[in-house]
């Protein structure tokens, strides 16, 4: 995935933990896992804003794109 | 909200199963005392029968399948790729019926040499009701197909 979900870096900061993070964005757990690995493909932009609110921070903070590597 | 609709169907269903066993008995009983009637095509008789049965037998194989797909709607799960499987055996039945009727016409017109103007009009019928159910079933199923993939994509979403 070229767009990476930098969560641990914000939750860390914001000391959270997942499953607390998880009932503040109002997502499961395993989305939020889901999230966190790379395996997502798509995120509503109402779960985005959610995430922005509960970790404060902009969606710039939490979304990285990296170029892909060359096959 | 569908919970009514499905029920009543369901309901229909079993009455339009109920009949077809009925016309599944009547077809020898007409066919034969046909037979009687005009003994020169009393050969026809237990092949036409055969093949009327089966012809009724493919409509009933269709309305048990629409049961199962009113189940999985039931279940919320009619848009799941298993859905086609069982859309694939409504449109088998179309297909297989369609050639048997449209076979024994054929049969009754140009080989046997028997036919009235229902004969004579009831095969273009037959074929373009049998074709036109077949075509719409596939073009119903590419529906369910996109459908399917739409769901599915939208399932990951977060």
């Amino acid at each position: 995935m070229a767009v990476i979900v930098e969560l641990d870096v914000m939750l860390a900061r914001r000391k959270m933990s997942v499953g607390d993070f998880a009932n503040a964005v109002g997502i499961t757990p395993a989305n939020v896992a889901v999230l966190k690995n790379g395996r997502a493909r798509a995120i509503r932009f109402a779960t985005l804003e959610s995430i922005c609110r509960v970790l404060d921070c902009q969606p710039g903070d939490i979304l990285r794109w990296t170029a892909d590597p060359p096959a | 909200m569908n919970k009514l609709a499905i029920q009543l169907l369901r309901v229909a269903l079993v009455v339009l199963l109920l009949g077809t066993v009925l016309a599944q008995v009547l077809v020898p009983v007409y066919a034969s005392e046909v037979g009687t009637r005009f003994p020169e095509v009393a050969y026809l008789v237990i092949p036409y029968s055969v093949a009327g049965i089966l012809v009724i037998g493919c409509g009933q194989v269709a309305l048990l399948v629409v049961w199962r797909l009113l189940s999985l709607v039931d279940d919320g799960v009619i848009f799941t790729r298993s859905a086609l499987r069982w859309v694939d055996v409504i449109t088998a039945c179309a297909a297989v019926s369609t050639v048997l009727s449209a076979g024994v016409l054929i049969h009754l017109l140009f080989f046997v040499g028997i036919g009235g103007p229902s004969v004579v009009l009831g095969l273009p019928a037959s074929l373009a009701g049998g074709l036109a159910f077949v075509l719409l079933m596939v073009v119903m199923r590419g529906l369910l197909e996109s459908a399917i993939a739409d769901r599915t994509e939208l399932d990951e979403v977060i």
